[in-house]
């Protein structure tokens, strides 16, 4: 009996710390108006940036323009299986993430088995790999109708992988993965404006002069790592030639429509870049130099 | 001997729990459902705040986030406790807020027609500085797809 007692004694105890704080209703009255004049200081800006380079954003936004999709996009998952350093592991996982995110968005996942494969295999190495359920990923790709449910997962995963990475004092590794989505994405599109010309992916080459500064901020916390100098020397190198995109704003007030019962606010602020069809051709071919010598290839 | 014994299994049992990756990944899918349609999920803010103290602001979630040119983004919340509020900044101006204190009306979901690339802040809070729980949700809606529902 005694034994007994003192389970349901440990388990009240384990459930109740388990449970939420007092419910303590500090709560005083202010204006919600205040919010409106809230500042955000800028200080805000030299903490993390989420979403510098994002696995699926250029997909998205070439699947939206019915750009056609093309395999030799993508970088070959064979070639990254010989890395030794987590280092390089974490880049090209990253790189691979961007890979997926492309095959996933054009219903691919026949050959986006090649790449869950190899992405596993560097996330176990990284011991991340509690964050990639492959087999859930296999599942998902190899029966139909589950697009969605693939993309949230595969989206999921590699959010949860970088916050994991940046809180157990990895932050490093979570940079060299965000750095690898970047330039994977970055060539997707150099290459498919190569073919296509079109003028939006155009400017989204051009704006890349923004997330490239962002991203060489973040990389050189970490330059005293001589993984990191050779990546950080040749993102430097890209910069200097984007040093000629001349990015320019126009300022207005952002407007707001309704559209199928749904707010939308429409930024007023337009941004218009002017890049020379020579600094454009110089940009596409140190990408491709740089994502080819980093992925193997 | 054998109270030590059952007390040590069951202390084990509950401290290797405590190690064993929680999936939090359910109740962020679910309210990324609630994006609605095209909408592709990007980024989720897990927060929970205290009440404010008196005489002081109320506590705000806040992340810097990179959001693109000529993309649509939409912005959900599901509270668990409290009434969630999210407000986009470009800088420390306010373009974007899931609710309306003039009207007290609601957007939630709530699209951004993001026209500039760069940083942005996003600030969530609770309702009348009240302690609170939610999940806000950052999707990418694909324009032709936008354009097509309409």
């Amino acid at each position: 009996m005694k034994p007994n007692i003192i389970y349901v004694f440990l388990m009240v105890l384990f459930l109740a710390s388990c449970g939420n704080r007092n419910n303590e209703d500090l709560s005083v009255a202010y204006r919600e108006a205040e919010m409106e004049e809230l500042l955000v200081s800028e200080e805000a800006m030299n903490e993390v940036i989420e979403n510098i380079a994002s696995p699926i954003e250029v997909a998205s936004m070439l699947n939206d323009l019915e750009v056609p999709f093309s395999v030799t996009y993508l970088s070959n998952p064979e070639n990254m299986s010989s890395y030794s350093t987590s280092y390089e592991m974490a880049f090209n996982l990253g790189a691979l993430s961007s890979d997926l995110g492309y095959l996933n968005m054009y219903n691919k996942t026949g050959t986006a088995i090649n790449y869950l494969s190899t992405i596993n295999r560097l996330t176990e190495a990284l011991e991340v790999g509690q964050f990639f359920d492959f087999v859930k990923m296999k599942r998902l790709a190899t029966s139909e109708n589950n697009l969605d449910s693939l993309l949230f997962t595969s989206i999921n995963s590699f959010n949860r992988m970088d916050k994991y990475l940046q809180n157990t004092d990895r932050s490093n590794l979570s940079a060299l993965m965000v750095s690898g989505v970047w330039i994977e994405g970055f060539y997707l599109a150099t290459q498919v404006y190569e073919k296509s010309e079109i003028e939006q992916v155009r400017d989204v080459i051009g704006e890349q002069k923004l997330i490239l500064n962002d991203l060489l901020i973040i990389l050189n916390n970490y330059k005293s790592i001589e993984y990191f100098q050779d990546i950080i020397a040749d993102y430097e190198k890209l910069k200097k030639h984007f040093d000629n995109v001349k990015i320019t704003y126009e300022i207005d007030e952002p407007e707001t429509v309704e559209i199928d019962g749904m707010l939308m606010v429409v930024q007023a602020e337009y941004s218009t870049i002017e890049m020379s069809d020579e600094t454009l051709d110089s940009i596409i071919r140190v990408t491709e130099e740089i994502r080819d010598k980093h992925l193997n290839i | 001997m054998r109270t030590i014994y059952h007390i040590a299994i069951l202390i084990l049992f509950l401290g290797a729990t405590a190690f064993i990756p929680q999936d939090t990944s359910t109740d962020v899918m679910e309210c990324a459902e609630k994006a609605g349609p095209s909408a592709i999920y990007l980024k989720d803010f897990r927060v929970e705040l205290p009440a404010a103290k008196s005489g002081e602001p109320p506590p705000m979630f806040r992340q810097a986030i990179v959001l693109r040119g000529n993309n649509i983004y939409r912005f959900n919340l599901c509270n668990s406790k409290g009434e969630a509020v999210i407000r986009i900044y470009d800088s420390s101006k306010l373009i974007l807020s899931s609710y309306d204190p003039a009207t007290k009306k609601e957007s939630n979901p709530i699209s951004f027609l993001c026209r500039k690339t760069g940083p942005y802040n996003i600030v969530i809070t609770f309702k009348d500085g009240k302690e609170g729980e939610a999940i806000g949700i950052m999707s990418h809606v694909k324009i032709n797809e936008s354009r097509r529902s309409r």
